[in-house]
């Protein structure tokens, strides 16, 4: 892909941005293995703090019965599913640009 | 019911649904492939799995959903109510139609 038109960046940054948020999730889950929920720990803090507003959003369409840790898996199948929705809507516009 | 037959009735059909849907699974996998494909170290095995947990996930999300809206109508404010918990299950089975042609012929 050409980096330098600027339909690869129209696609390519909204997808990063999510796939960062959906990384970002899945490391809170691992990390909240080995620290409390309330560690003043940067690292979780700074998870907490860039996957909280995604979370409220999914933890609105969760059953109140799954616990944090499930609407923070939830959250990353979540988000797997929006970048395919994402690619998606991109192609069907023909934003996507060609390779080769 | 106990609550603990709802959960395993709903990972039960979220399951089946994830190994059984082969059309689900085929999506998946092509979009795992290009989406995250540094997560799974470019292991075909891998790869697969995922897809199919991500088929399964989906599958309760999805259920998930109608339930969690009538618990927030409902007024639910600590748990989910025993309804909220069948909408959940029944939602996950209807989900599972697809792939419970395939699961009966085969079985586990």
């Amino acid at each position: 892909m050409d980096s330098s038109n600027p339909s690869y960046w129209i696609y390519t940054l909204p997808n990063f941005a999510l796939a960062v948020v959906m990384y970002t999730m899945l490391g809170r889950v691992l990390l909240s293995l080995f620290v409390d929920a309330d560690s003043t720990n940067y690292i979780w803090r700074f998870f907490c703090r860039l996957t909280d507003p995604f979370v409220a959003v999914f933890s609105y369409v969760t059953p109140k019965a799954a616990p944090p840790v499930i609407v923070w898996l939830f959250g990353f199948v979540w988000l797997f599913w929006l970048r395919v929705g994402l690619l998606y809507l991109f192609l069907m516009m023909g934003a996507i640009p060609k390779t080769g | 019911m106990n609550r603990n037959f709802f959960f395993i009735g709903i990972a039960f059909f979220g399951m089946v649904n994830g190994i059984f849907n082969q059309i689900a699974i085929l999506f998946a996998l092509i979009h795992v492939q290009v989406l995250a494909p540094a997560l799974l170290f470019g292991s075909t095995g891998l790869t697969l799995m995922f897809s199919s947990l991500m088929v399964s996930t989906a599958t309760i999300i999805l259920a998930g959903i109608p339930a969690a809206l009538y618990e927030r109508f409902s007024g639910a404010t600590d748990d989910s109510t025993p309804v909220s918990l069948w909408i959940w299950l029944t939602g996950t089975a209807l989900l599972t139609l697809p792939a419970m042609g395939n699961f009966l012929e085969y079985g586990l």
